[in-house]
């Protein structure tokens, strides 16, 4: 390709580009339409909530009691140093996406959460909404509906609108999530945290009675003085486990950063509501100036 | 504009990916996503004006640049191809912070600091002209504007009612209106050949490199298209076509062990990957637990050429109708069949039997088949193989068949 045709080609485009310009674009219809974008813009800023980003970090902190002293022990403590690092929050994790935390912080939150009834107090009178299609498929198939809430709808909303992030080592656990109510959501997120800790730590507590009863009732037969000792050994490491877990702070956490919210909403995006309607509305203006110039041609 | 924060504030017409219930405001999924289509759209007003395109050209790419909000939230959840999550927390990623999403972050440094195929793609999706990176939508709306590019280039070369044809190949209409890659890897994989089939190497280089991340094996198979020309001149002589082959025999036969390895890796990988085990767990774990990379390997070059010539019938018309289980195994199924039917119909109505080059470019087409029938495991993956290797072979050879059927026809009349 020559240069004069590469000139010719760039001047022709720029023509045309000029003459789009002035027929479609700069024309009374588009400013009006872009004007007409901007009540569009504010309907929607103002109808629509604030979303707020409400986080926590924690640090798990999971470290089971270690009451062995032998040199293999040791070893395999120092061994296993960086899985148990990708691993020490497994517990935690687990408990906070369990049934058991949803029912236990279910009398605590469903009224907060779901009640729309002033006068309802109680927990087990919320009433369950469904849809037109999923009343329609329980009419047809002859089955009945749930009328009211229950923890199942809790442990939903927590697996649902929790989110977790682990950082890049597995050491800190960043807990989220996205609200219009600041200060019910902070709230929610901190007995989330707490309460899923708690549980992990009934059930290790719980694991550790059951150890320490059946090793006491199997020890009562061993004569070997080699298992006896053993024996006594996990009796003892069983009860430094409770011992450890018997108390209100938080054991498989520790808070680094507790619940906060941004100060500024993460939705609605202002600027990008007013530049898209802006777009779309100088859009339709230019579709219809161009639709006027060449309704006869562009078929 | 972009969403700073992608990875909070899903924007969704109905229901987000992951459980996440969408922002209280659904119809600003609509507001962002309709100023792109503006824009797209205005793009398409201004090359009808500028006679890029012809009236029904025109139509056609307006009804084309609507089809991203009919996919994903629509047709169907965009979780049915998760892929596109990646691609658009990465792009408003780039644009916001300059630095990758934390995920990809920690699979660049697993991997030594390479650049990650996503970032690539990233990066190439995000040169796209689009005014809002909000939804996964956004994405396709880029692939859009990068398919319509191509499509202009393209009708320098090929008649745009006949172009047409080929970008209304259902699967391609799929893979242009999602967040995804394929439709990066189609396009360029279609611009490299006709440079080649031009033989501008120079150019058809340019546009192989991004193959390189994008998709590997798709640069090998038209590799050989470009080196087969380029050093052989297989396109022309029969001499140089069967130099080719012989070298590539010899080069088979010299790597063997590294080649069934390499291979046997790959269907050992691809198999895991769509493993169902007796107890319904699925996948790598499964796998390892349960699998057995025994049935998959292959000990001899034989073994591999025989396993990839009795897979190829099936790797040709799968999905079968008996298997197709969502609206996508349809439109796989009807491109294969339209595919076969569009190539038969080229080679007869251009008299292309004979022409060296197009039987060439179908040689190069079918390594890329047997490759792919070698591997074959998950049907899904596997027909998203086959359509990107075909529909830039079919395009390939219907403009090469074309312009040597009107070259011969001029070279009678003078």
């Amino acid at each position: 390709m020559e240069i004069k045709q590469i000139k010719s080609i760039i001047k022709r485009v720029l023509d045309e580009t000029k003459i789009i310009f002035l027929d479609y674009v700069f024309t009374k219809k588009v400013l009006w339409l872009a004007l007409a974008s901007l009540p569009l813009s504010t309907y929607l800023i103002i109808t629509a909530s604030p979303n707020f980003y409400i986080s926590a970090v924690v640090l798990p902190v999971d470290t089971d009691p270690q009451t062995q002293t032998k040199v293999e022990s040791l070893a395999s403590v120092f061994s296993s140093a960086r899985k148990d690092g990708a691993q020490k929050n497994t517990k935690w994790l687990s408990s906070l996406r369990s049934t058991d935390t949803a029912m236990e912080m279910w009398d605590r939150w469903a009224l907060r959460l779901y009640n729309s009834d002033p006068k309802n107090t109680d927990v087990n009178k919320i009433p369950q909404n469904h849809t037109f299609m999923q009343k329609l498929g329980s009419w047809i198939g002859g089955y009945s509906l749930p009328k009211y809430k229950t923890y199942h709808d809790l442990h939903q909303y927590i697996r649902t609108q929790i989110k977790v992030d682990i950082d890049f080592d597995a050491y800190e656990i960043r807990v989220w999530i996205q609200s219009t109510n600041v200060e019910l959501a902070a709230d929610f997120l901190n007995d989330v945290i707490i309460t899923a800790d708690r549980n992990a730590k009934n059930i290790a507590k719980e694991r550790s009675r059951v150890i320490i009863a059946a090793l006491k009732k199997d020890l009562v037969g061993v004569k070997n003085s080699s298992i006896m000792t053993v024996f006594s050994e996990k009796i003892n490491n069983e009860y430094y486990t409770l011992a450890s877990l018997t108390n209100d702070l938080p054991y498989y956490i520790t808070y680094l950063d507790r619940p906060h919210a941004n100060p500024y909403p993460s939705s609605p995006n202002i600027l990008a509501i007013l530049f898209s309607n802006l777009i779309t509305f100088i859009f339709i203006g230019i579709a219809l100036n161009f639709w006027q110039k060449n309704k006869h041609d562009i078929w | 504009m972009v969403n700073h924060a992608s990875l909070l504030v899903p924007y969704c017409p109905n229901s987000c990916p992951d459980g996440i219930p969408a922002i209280e405001n659904p119809l600003l999924f609509y507001v962002f996503e309709l100023a792109n289509f503006s824009v797209l759209a205005f793009f398409v007003l201004i090359a009808y004006r500028l006679k890029l395109l012809s009236p029904v050209s025109m139509w056609a790419w307006l009804l084309f640049c609507t089809a991203p909000f009919f996919f994903n939230y629509f047709f169907t959840a965009p979780q049915v191809f998760p892929d596109q999550f990646q691609y658009f927390h990465e792009v408003t990623s780039l644009k916001t912070t300059g630095e990758s999403v934390w995920y990809i972050a920690r699979t660049e440094f697993l991997k030594g600091g390479a650049m990650t195929v996503t970032t690539f793609a990233a990066k190439i999706l995000g040169w796209a002209p689009i005014p809002n990176w909000m939804t996964v939508t956004s994405t396709a709306f880029a692939n859009k504007f990068f398919a319509l590019i191509t499509f202009i280039w393209l009708t320098k070369y090929i008649e745009q009612h006949k172009l047409l044809i080929f970008f209304l190949l259902p699967s391609f209409i799929i893979y242009s209106s999602m967040g995804l890659r394929d439709n990066l890897i189609i396009l360029t994989s279609i611009i490299s050949l006709i440079h080649i089939a031009n033989s501008r190497y120079i150019l058809a280089s340019i546009f192989l490199a991004p193959l390189l991340w994008l998709k590997p094996q798709m640069l090998l198979f038209i590799g050989i298209y470009f080196l087969g020309k380029l050093i052989f001149s297989a396109h022309k002589s029969l001499y140089g076509l069967s130099a080719l082959a012989l070298l590539s025999l010899i080069i088979v036969g010299a790597t063997q062990v590294f080649l069934i390895d390499y291979l046997n890796y790959y269907r050992i990988g691809f198999a895991a990957e769509n493993f169902v085990a007796d107890n319904m767990t699925i996948g790598y774990a499964a796998f390892d637990r349960y699998g057995d990379k025994s049935d998959y390997e292959i000990a001899s070059v034989f073994g591999l050429i025989g396993t990839a010539f009795y897979n190829l019938p099936y790797f040709l018309l799968m999905p079968m109708p008996w298997t197709w289980s969502n609206p996508f195994h349809i439109a796989n199924f009807l491109d294969s069949i339209l595919c076969m039917i569009g190539l038969g119909y080229i080679i007869i109505k251009y008299q292309a039997k004979r022409n060296q080059e197009v039987i060439f470019l179908i040689l190069c087409m079918g390594v890329g088949m047997l490759a792919y029938a070698l591997l074959v495991a998950n049907v899904s993956t596997f027909a998203r193989y086959r359509f990107e290797l075909v529909m830039p072979y079919l395009v390939c050879i219907y403009y090469v068949a074309k312009r040597d059927m009107y070259s011969a026809k001029a070279l009678e009349l003078k």
